[in-house]
């Protein structure tokens, strides 16, 4: 599953360099919506710590 | 100030923030040291940097460039921000060797504070969005072909070495060896 996002953005570079700008964003947009999703999976224990 | 300077001093922001993974390959390559899901997530959020500077060296300047600059830098605090109260606890080992008496996901800390703090004092320079027009790969300079260049190989690095650690599912949250190899 990470190596899939360091696809996607690797994509997103190769379409900047390219120069499909538009492309590009989407990519980036799908690339960094899902690194929240596998952040949010990877950071659900609870840390006994007062704020 | 010239237009292409701030094409440049991207480009040099890309080369320094490949010195930082690089840093990281040769703790996992050389020490023996497996990173975990966070600190992959880490890794993540550079490149995301990455590809914004690489936007700007790119397409030239833009505000919604630095965005997405700020925005990737945001993220990666969060995370290692996350991994720095985890083992801030009493009691909780930290993860991995210290480097100059700090660990990696706390200099990942300040590494991306810094690049919030200086993507924000460069993005206040108004002259540099005059230009913002697409250069091809060949009529680049010889600083800036050679940060795209290592750009895209470390991310394409990453994504392997990921692939060989984790396989394509979850990676363990304290891996002991490569999916690849067991």
């Amino acid at each position: 599953m990470i190596s899939l996002l360091f696809l996607l953005f690797l994509v997103a570079m190769v379409l900047t360099l390219v120069d499909k700008h538009k492309s590009s964003f989407t990519v980036f947009g799908v690339g960094m919506l899902l690194s929240l999703l596998w952040f949010r999976y990877h950071a659900t224990d609870t840390i006994n710590i007062l704020l | 100030m010239h237009i292409n300077l701030f094409r440049r001093l991207n480009a040099i922001g890309m080369l320094l923030v490949s010195v930082v993974l690089l840093s990281a390959f040769y703790g996992q390559l050389v020490e023996g040291e497996l990173p975990c899901p966070l600190c992959l997530l880490q890794r993540v959020a550079y490149v995301a940097v990455l590809y914004g500077l690489m936007l700007n060296v790119i397409n030239g300047p833009k505000p919604s460039h630095y965005s997405i600059i700020t925005i990737s830098a945001f993220f990666g605090a969060a995370v290692s921000m996350r991994q720095i109260l985890l083992h801030i606890v009493p009691g909780t080992p930290p993860y991995g060797s210290p480097f100059l008496g700090y660990h990696y996901y706390t200099w990942a800390f300040i590494v991306f504070a810094l690049v919030i703090l200086g993507t924000a004092v460069i993005a206040a320079y108004s002259t540099q969005y005059r230009a913002d027009h697409f250069i091809g790969f060949k009529d680049h300079r010889w600083v800036c072909k050679l940060a795209i260049v290592m750009a895209l190989g470390i991310t394409a690095a990453n994504g392997v070495l990921a692939f060989v650690e984790c396989g394509p599912l979850v990676c363990a949250d304290n891996p002991v060896s490569y999916w690849l190899f067991s």
